[in-house]
């Protein structure tokens, strides 16, 4: 489908969600495939508990993707996920965690401790087929001064000689320092310094310092994100750089987001290196809540505040994703029973607050400089949501049930070629924990596929998503 | 220059399989580029050009029928001794002048193109060789004392590009003209990548190109110095002709190619790839270098078409550096930008040794050439200076090393350019090379 194709589509799922249904009061949300509304999240159901379960098939392979986590009583989650090509292992208690790591290239190692004040991380990595393997070596210490700040140093270390992975210039010893600043649910600052060597691939040695400062803030109805880095660099290659991030959102009439990103990496004398721009809008069935407003962000702030006066050390985070982490980690501490209003009430309060896409638009374009490839992208979705009043439109009843997803790419390779794919894609969750996802997407090639002359087959995917208190 | 020798001996040509331009009184204007040159699609590898060993082998057969010989001698005017006596006095004239100095060789380096087809005209079926437009093209760089000319050795069409290209380097090389020669592709096609990654059709690929081009030609003078040999350049503006990232390049294309050459001959200069001439060509540049580039190269090349890029390449490498191209738009400022910013470039690389000035003609007026070459509706081939203040720069800067000694001619050293064009050999090898 062309990109003029698409936008007619576009256009008539716009005509068909026009009209849509009053809004009506919150209700405890109803799934087509049933699941209890509360999860139990302060101890194990059972002795041992499914949390996570993903089944992945890719047919251009053959490979299976296999990926589980347990809960082992309130003692901890352990994890495994397999494919052909990668095998990782995860325990994860109150203080400590630990994981394995295994490609066809490399294995590694992780561990993590978590003190009243202090959060100790730490891993080491190494290639299994390089002559010379080395190890890289990583570490962080976070010292929480506050429930609302928190320092981080880092350093790392890289004596691989040669890597097979290696990038056009690799890190071979790091230092940094900085700090994350969260008064609040609205308004997030996080500023690091780093200073690193750097050994390209031809063996040359640079000094990089990097400045970085990236926030988050909302206003009204207004979501920005921005994100600047400037790197300067010194030795053979030396030069500076500069980095911007931005992403604006607007929620109009609360169900319509509109948002607007740009990134661009500059090489301070010669111009642009690489540069993003999108724009795109969505449709709400529910009325819209960003991720860091509305009653799930204030239970998230009042749940974390709570667990550093207990004396708990943990990350605050927004997405669905992090919070379930948080929850998780908290029902594993000492202080979970005075924790457990909480933790019960930042679960119902984003279920309450969930976002119901109807249909949606996005345009992207990326154009990088080094590679000289320009790559245009416009996807749209459609969805059916699942209510009681099985309406089609502006719903507070409604939960997502199906999303159908399109996206056209074109790329200009070099001067002369110009490559298209298709992705297509089907999601359907049978309930707020539990998903089937299908995709299939054509091939985007790249110069150097069309220079090696490689054979890209099409991609066709399915998945089975359980993730339980999401 | 006399319309004499512009004027084309046509049945000669069709006769011999060469191409003869088609009518046109005048050349439209073309996008900047390599004009319908070629235009080749990205499918399998050589199955889509229509270049058959059959015509190979029909041009191979024109070509031994006759050639671009001088003009009859009229039988039956002359007696036979008067006939020899006067070819014995022509060929001590001929000698006389040949043995005069060589034009100075006084200015750098230029690109030139093989043209062989103009806008309008469908490709011809036999090979692409325009005799005319090489002469005229070789004796103005033989005569504006250039020391080195860059050109494609394109691989695209195989037989007509690379063929075509023959009897520039091959004249070139016997008036000692250093040559520089690009192992590309015009079309924008992946096929000369191809091969250059697939370690049988590289051997086969890179040593019909040395066969080609690097074989011996008998010196137009006693004069010429024929020591250095020919240098091969690998590829061109891979990102912006091929979408090639600047490290693939070099570890996948150049790399084995620069290992596979100096197998075969460890004195041959193999000159990278420049990127382009832009801002964004700093950049590129850089990546190519921190990706190891000085391990697979003999010369970095780069290109400078705009004077902001320069402080960024000047300080990348201590290896020699040749501008493999740089020029400006607008022939009123031509001869500004080899004045002034081909001082600047020799004066900030410390290791610089040749700047190729792009270009001697191609087929968009008003840009960067320096002739218009044309033909007229009744076939006749015609050029006309279009950069009048730089070829005037060139010309004095001949005149003055020349210092009133009488050199030898063009037409003194090259009386023919029939000894140039390609072989039957040469055409054996290409149609083996299509047979890939």
């Amino acid at each position: 489908m062309t990109h003029r194709g698409l936008r007619v589509v576009l256009l008539g799922i716009l005509v068909l969600h026009l009209p849509g249904q009053a809004a009506r009061a919150d209700a405890p949300p109803i799934y087509p495939w049933p699941t209890p509304s509360i999860r139990c999240v302060l101890e194990a159901c059972n002795n041992i508990q499914l949390v996570d379960f993903s089944l992945r098939r890719f047919d251009a392979d053959g490979n299976v993707a296999v990926g589980t986590r347990l809960r082992l009583r309130d003692w901890g989650f352990l994890g495994v996920e397999v494919d052909r090509t990668h095998q990782t292992l995860n325990l994860t208690t109150a203080r400590w965690g630990f994981d394995l790591r295994r490609d066809d290239r490399s294995e590694g190692l992780g561990a993590e401790y978590r003190a009243r004040r202090l959060r100790l991380r730490s891993s080491a990595q190494r290639e299994t087929q390089s002559a010379n393997a080395g190890w890289l070596t990583q570490g962080e210490l976070a010292l929480r001064v506050s429930s609302d700040f928190e320092l981080i140093i880092g350093a790392l270390k890289d004596d691989r000689k040669n890597p097979l992975t290696a990038d056009l210039e690799r890190p071979v010893s790091t230092a940094s320092i900085g700090g994350r600043w969260q008064p609040s649910s609205h308004f997030e600052l996080f500023a690091q310094f780093a200073d690193s060597t750097l050994e390209t691939l031809s063996g040359s040695r640079l000094d990089r310092k990097t400045y970085a400062f990236d926030s988050v803030f909302l206003a009204g109805a207004w979501r920005f994100e921005t994100g600047l880095e400037y790197q300067d660099l010194t030795g053979r290659f030396a030069r500076r750089e500069g980095a911007l991030r931005l992403r604006a959102d607007y929620r109009v009439g609360g169900h319509t987001v509109i948002h607007l990103a740009a990134r661009k990496k500059d090489d301070v004398n010669f111009g642009a290196i690489a540069q993003e721009a999108e724009a795109g809008i969505t449709f709400f069935a529910r009325k819209h809540s960003y991720d860091r407003s509305g009653r799930a962000a204030q239970s998230t702030v009042a749940l974390h505040r709570r667990a550093f006066e207990l004396g708990l050390n943990e990350t605050r985070g927004y997405s669905l994703e992090e919070r379930r982490r948080l929850r998780e980690r908290l029902a594993l501490s000492k202080h979970r029973a005075q924790l457990a209003g909480l933790i019960d009430s930042l679960y119902r309060s984003q279920v309450a607050d969930r976002n119901v896409p109807l249909a949606g638009f996005t345009w992207n374009q990326r154009e990088d400089n080094l590679d000289g490839s320009r790559t245009t992208t416009i996807g749209l979705f459609w969805s059916i949501p699942w209510s009681k009043e099985r309406s089609l439109g502006i719903d507070q009843s409604a939960v997502e049930f199906l999303r159908f997803s399109i996206a056209s790419t074109e790329r200009d390779i070099s001067s002369g070629f110009r490559v298209q794919g298709k992705r297509l894609g089907l999601d359907i969750a049978l309930n707020r924990e539990l998903r089937i996802e299908f995709a299939w997407e054509d091939p985007i090639f790249t110069g150097l596929d069309f220079a090696l002359d490689r054979n890209l087959a099409d991609r066709f995917e399915v998945g089975l998503v359980y993730r339980y208190g999401i | 220059m006399s319309d004499e020798r512009m004027t084309p001996k046509k049945t000669g040509r069709r006769r011999l399989g060469i191409r003869a331009p088609l009518s046109g009184a005048s050349i439209p204007d073309q996008p900047f580029g390599h004009p319908s040159l070629s235009h080749w699609g990205t499918q399998g590898w050589l199955e889509r050009t229509e270049f058959s060993r059959r015509r190979l082998l029909s041009l191979g057969a024109a070509l031994a029928i006759t050639g671009l010989v001088s003009p009859p001698l009229l039988a039956g005017e002359l007696s036979d001794r008067q006939r020899r006596r006067r070819q014995r006095r022509q060929a001590r004239r001929r000698k006389k002048r040949r043995e005069r100095p060589l034009v100075p060789r006084v200015n750098d380096a230029i690109n030139i193109q093989p043209v062989w087809i103009f806008p309008g005209e469908e490709e011809p079926e036999e090979i692409a060789i325009i005799p005319e437009i090489v002469d005229l093209q070789m004796q103005e760089i033989y005569e504006l004392g250039f020391k080195s000319i860059r050109l494609t050795l394109s691989f695209d069409t195989l037989g007509l590009n690379l063929l075509g290209a023959i009897p520039y380097v091959r004249v070139a090389r016997a008036l000692g003209i250093h040559v520089l020669g690009i192992i590309g592709e015009f079309g924008y096609g992946h096929d000369l990548a191809r091969a250059l990654v697939d370690p049988r059709k590289r051997e086969i690929v890179l040593g019909g190109y040395m066969a080609l081009y690097d074989q011996p030609i008998s010196p137009a003078s006693s004069h010429v110095d024929q020591s250095d040999p020919i240098a091969f350049q690998i590829l061109n503006e891979p990102t912006n002709f091929l979408g090639i990232a600047p490290a693939d390049y070099v570890r996948i294309f150049l790399a084995p190619t620069y290992d596979y050459f100096k197998q075969l001959r460890p004195d041959l200069p193999i000159v990278s790839a420049a990127p382009v001439g832009q801002n964004s060509g700093v950049l590129r540049a850089r990546q190519m270098l921190e990706a190891g580039l000085e391990n697979y190269t003999d010369i970095i090349a780069f290109h400078v078409y705009n004077r902001e890029s320069v402080p960024g390449l000047t300080t990348l490498t201590s290896k020699p550096v040749w501008i493999t191209e740089s020029g400006v738009r607008g022939p009123d400022n031509h001869l500004p930008w080899v004045l002034d910013t081909f001082a600047e470039l020799r004066n900030s690389f410390s290791t610089l040794e040749q700047i190729y000035f792009f270009q001697l003609f191609d087929l968009a007026p008003g840009r960067f050439r320096i002739l218009d070459i044309g033909v007229r509706e009744d076939g006749v081939i015609t050029s006309e200076v279009e950069s009048q203040a730089l070829y005037d720069y060139w010309v004095q800067q001949v005149d003055t090393a020349r210092n009133g000694v009488e050199t030898a001619t063009y037409k003194d050293l090259v009386p023919s350019i029939e000894p140039y064009l390609p072989t039957e050999a040469d055409i054996d090898l290409a149609a083996s090379l299509i047979e890939l």
